[in-house]
């Protein structure tokens, strides 16, 4: 029974109620009629709910009562009558037909029973419910018309059906599925009928008795009738092959025994040798193999059909005669299948059921749903697989890129280190482990990496690397370092520092490079250049020899004559002391002369260690004109400066400086010898170009041709008689070692100029200065 | 020194070295006359003054030896003694062959520089006598006439009046009376006298061959 609404089953009750007019009182009416108002709906316009009694000839609920009772139910919800109260009645009228008094008992019970429930309908069952319901219905419920299916004609025997019972009854025909069988096993010399004992068995049996009377002579026909069970499990069992065995139903065996028709089957053809064909249509999967039948959904499917008329109001009598339901091939291909029976020689239009589906086929939503997840597990693997292959193959080939870069820097004894200052996160690699004395678990941490600085040095490497931090630049540094015991070796450092990506973190990334074989042949070098220098300071003292004498000169001529003088005023009877007094004092002021030329003269000829001071540049010209006064009045050369330059500080080393200017004032000098004396005019300009200080000697001489400005500063190329000519080429490495750049321009007719650049000071800063100024001669390894 | 006073002019463009000098010289009783350079020496000394002319030699600009050949061409005669810083040999012999008296080397001792001026200051005394003494005769050789003079010119080269004749292409009776003329102003006896005072008077550079 479907489950209703609460409201449905309520309003059922009063439309029950409305239906019986004796009993209405005026107040039931009203209600009925608030209820009808309140209820409308579209499925409640149809006819009044109404009960449906089912009346089924047997006595329990045998497989085929589920489906009538399912068919007749959907019939019914799908014309909108699903309130319609079905009530069934299990008549059992199979076994105790012969007994009339059993049909009134029965009669007057169901009289009771529905007493106060009006039936709308009676269905009937088979032949025995319908013969009751035909027989007793004036007894029942007079009037109510009858609608049956499930019929066979032979139930109709003596019975006359009145005009408003309505149904189509059915005729077996049995040949047709022997002719079947025939077919299927064409190597068939015997048909054997099995049949029990019950009336239906006989029916059965009779109905076919006859239909095979045309099979005699084609197969032998037997019938084992009333057999018991166990003989003929046994004799079923026993059957040959060449056998068709037909059991068209089986309720009941020889020895009284009953049966469920399907489960007799199912016992049978579950031993037989060969399939068993029936009349049923409803068999088990293991039962019959099926036959030419009235199938029972199709016959529920009519009756329930003309059901649905009659609820709706149509006379019994007016819905014509019922058209027979069409019987059709109905086969259990499980059971052909058992005995090598294939689809293929079937009737076209069978209906197949219990078909050996492959087991996968109920599944096969889940199978592709899980083939699919499968198969994308297995791609996902293979794609995990690979990506795995790739990662090894990457990191193989970054461990060997590494183990590469590891072995360069330990064969070549370069530092590698990495420092994020945030995470305070040091890393360094093998060799500066080493330099550091480090076991394999120790972790060289960065103040370890710079306490091998050496500590003069330190503070400016840490310096350069704070301006790395803050630039987010790089970094290049040459320091001392002291590892080991404390040897001190020269190393560069040079790195950068980045963001490792978006919005990380700053890291410092750097290289150390011991420099120190490097650093001594620089040394070695600038110790060289240096006494070159001073040789060439020593040739320019013999240049200068001449005017220095007359400047050294001088003085002594003073102090001689004067102290002479002096004498010769003491010899007189009465000195004149204030004479005396002034010689005296005129012979202290020459002789400071005397020693202002010798300090001068040693401070550019004495050979000394180079010194990175600031210097004023314009302050040095202006000691070198002070020396070559002398010299340049010999050669009656007038200087005029036009120093321009402000400020005009550079950082270096004054003694080689100074012996630049000399050489760039003394070259100019002679270059201008050819001239009258009125245009021996030297120029000297200063000025400043972005961080340069420039510093330009330019005399009136002939000029130097355009091929030979190069080559003047090559060494032992002299236009003069006297000299190595080495002059310009020291003045050039004295420029070049103070980072500086000495080059030399010239105007047709309007002489040369020598032109010194050398970087300015940056106030502050300590600048680049002199190479050689690096801090020295302490510590170096011998 | 009991002549009259001469005077020491003195050149050196170093003040201290000018005044230690003049003060040398002032002792050993010279009057002094001291210049920074040649150019004020020029301007303001008096040439007649006898003495003689203490050079520094090298100077700015206009130096010691350019003022040696200024004052031989004005006609100076004055003694020049030179100092020199450096023994620097072409100059000096530049110098010696235009005329100074002598070179001294810085520094100088006392007794080397009064004796250079002792001798240069007794050579000014005696050209200047030597120059009193031939004056007159300048007086009269600018009295003979032109024709007297080209006689004379011959003459002193020891010219016979035959050869004076035919290279004036006058009769040689002519240079006979010219010649006489010329001795009378010229007031010479003969003519070693007159080739005497040719020399004197710096028109014979070189004694004729025959004559030495």
């Amino acid at each position: 029974m479907p489950a209703r609404p609460l409201a449905s089953a309520s309003a059922s009750t009063f439309a029950l109620r409305a239906q019986r007019p004796r009993h209405a009182s005026w107040c039931t009416r009203l209600v009925q009629a608030v209820v009808w108002c309140l209820l409308i709906t579209p499925s409640w316009a149809a006819p009044s709910p109404q009960n449906v009694l089912v009346l089924y000839s047997g006595n329990r609920v045998l497989p085929g009562v589920a489906v009538i009772d399912q068919t007749i139910d959907a019939v019914l919800r799908a014309a909108h009558l699903d309130d319609t109260e079905l009530f069934n009645e299990f008549l059992g009228l199979d076994d105790d037909a012969n007994d009339p008094g059993y049909a009134r008992r029965l009669a007057a019970f169901l009289h009771g029973k529905y007493a106060h429930r009006p039936i709308a309908a009676i269905v009937a069952v088979r032949g025995p419910a319908l013969r009751f319901a035909v027989e007793l219905r004036d007894q029942l419920f007079p009037g109510v018309p009858i609608v049956h299916f499930g019929v066979d004609v032979a139930d109709l025997d003596g019975l006359d059906l009145p005009a408003d019972v309505v149904g189509a009854a059915f005729q077996p025909e049995p040949l047709k599925t022997i002719e079947l069988a025939m077919q299927l096993q064409p190597e068939a010399r015997r048909l054997v009928v099995i049949s029990g004992t019950s009336a239906l068995d006989h029916q059965r049996e009779q109905t076919a008795r006859s239909a095979f009377e045309p099979l005699r002579g084609r197969i032998d026909v037997e019938y084992w009738t009333g057999l018991p069970m166990a003989e003929l499990a046994a004799r079923v069992r026993a059957v040959s092959p060449d056998t068709i065995l037909y059991m068209p139903v089986m309720r009941q065996d020889g020895s009284g025994k009953r049966f469920v028709p399907q489960q007799v089957a199912k016992d049978l053809a579950s031993i037989a040798p060969v399939p068993i064909y029936g009349e049923a249509s409803n068999f088990d999967i293991k039962g019959t193999a099926g036959g030419y039948v009235t199938p029972l959904q199709d016959g529920a499917k009519v009756g329930a059909g003309l059901l649905v008329r009659l609820l709706r109001g149509e006379p019994a009598t007016s819905l014509g005669p019922t058209p027979a339901v069409p019987k059709k091939f109905v086969l259990n291909m499980h059971q052909l299948a058992r005995f090598g029976i294939s689809p293929s020689a079937l009737p076209p239009d069978a209906t197949l059921r219990h078909r050996d589906v492959p087991w996968w086929e109920p599944y096969a939503w889940q199978i592709v749903i899980v083939a699919l997840v499968l198969l994308l597990q297995a791609g996902l693997i293979v794609a995990l697989v690979l990506q795995r292959r790739v990662r090894k193959k990457a990191e193989a080939s970054l461990r060997e890129s590494e183990r590469r870069i590891r072995q360069a820097a330990a064969a070549t004894g370069l530092v590698l280190w990495m420092h994020d200052r945030q995470r305070n996160e040091f890393w360094g690699n093998n060799v500066l482990r080493y330099e550091l004395g480090l076991g394999p678990n120790e972790t060289p941490t960065f103040e370890s990496f710079v306490a091998m600085v050496h500590p003069a040095d330190r503070e400016r490497v840490l310096a350069a690397f704070d301006k790395a931090w803050n630039e987010i630049g790089r970094f290049h540094v040459e320091s001392r370092a002291v590892v080991n015991g404390g040897v001190s070796r020269w190393v560069v450092l040079r790195g950068s520092v980045r963001r490792e990506r978006q919005g990380g973190t700053l890291r410092m990334r750097g290289v150390g490079l011991e420099v120190t074989a490097q650093k001594m042949a620089e040394r070695e070098a600038a110790q060289r250049r240096d006494e070159l220098t001073h040789q060439s300071r020593i040739s320019l003292l013999g240049q200068l020899s001449g005017s220095l004498a007359h400047e050294l000169n001088q003085p002594l001529t003073a102090i001689l004559s004067n102290a002479q003088a002096a004498l010769r005023f003491l010899k007189a009877e009465a000195p004149d002391l204030d004479e005396l007094r002034e010689i005296l004092a005129d012979i202290v002021v020459d002789d400071q002369r005397a020693g202002d030329v010798i300090r001068r003269l040693r401070a550019l000829f004495v050979r000394g260690e180079t010194k990175n001071e600031s210097i004023d540049v314009h302050q040095l010209i202006d000691q070198v004109l002070h020396l070559l006064q002398a010299e340049l009045q010999v050669k009656q050369v007038t200087a005029r400066l036009e120093l321009q330059a402000r400020p005009a500080q550079v950082l270096g080393d004054r003694t080689q400086l100074q012996q630049l200017l000399l050489n760039l004032v003394l070259n100019a000098g002679e270059a201008m010898a050819g001239l009258p004396a009125a245009e021996r005019i030297l120029r000297i300009r200063s000025e400043c170009v972005i961080d340069e200080l420039r510093i330009y000697v330019i005399d009136r001489g002939p000029g130097i041709a355009v091929d030979q400005l190069e080559r003047v500063f090559q060494p032992f190329v002299s236009s003069k008689n006297l000299g190595l000519g080495l002059g310009l080429a020291i003045s050039r490495s004295i420029a070049v070692a103070h980072r500086g750049r000495l080059w030399a321009t010239s105007h047709e007719a309007q002489g040369a100029a020598l032109c010194l650049a050398l970087p300015l000071r940056v106030a502050g800063a300590g600048g680049p200065g002199i190479d050689a100024a690096q801090p020295a001669t302490q510590s170096l390894p011998t | 020194m009991t002549e009259p006073a001469a005077t020491v002019f003195v050149v050196d463009d170093d003040a201290s070295v000018l005044k230690a000098l003049g003060r040398l010289l002032r002792s050993a009783g010279w009057a002094v006359q001291a210049y920074l350079s040649p150019a004020e020496f020029l301007a303001g000394h008096d040439a007649a003054l006898p003495g003689c002319l203490l050079l520094d030699m090298a100077m700015p600009g206009f130096d010691g030896l350019e003022l040696q050949s200024r004052l031989r061409d004005a006609g100076s005669t004055r003694p020049i003694v030179f100092l020199t810083g450096q023994a620097d040999v072409p100059l000096s012999v530049r110098a010696l062959r235009a005329g100074a008296l002598n070179l001294l080397t810085k520094p100088v001792s006392d007794e080397t520089l009064l004796q250079a001026v002792d001798e240069a200051v007794a050579e000014d005394r005696a050209q200047r006598r030597a120059a009193a003494e031939i004056a007159p005769w300048h007086l009269r050789l600018q009295s003979l006439t032109p024709r007297e003079r080209g006689v004379f010119d011959q003459v002193i080269r020891g010219r016979l009046n035959k050869q004076i004749a035919a290279d004036l292409g006058i009769a040689e009776k002519t240079v006979k009376v010219h010649r006489g003329q010329v001795m009378e102003k010229m007031r010479a006896r003969s003519v070693a006298e007159l080739v005497h005072m040719a020399q004197r008077l710096g028109l014979v550079l070189e004694y004729p061959a025959h004559s030495r």
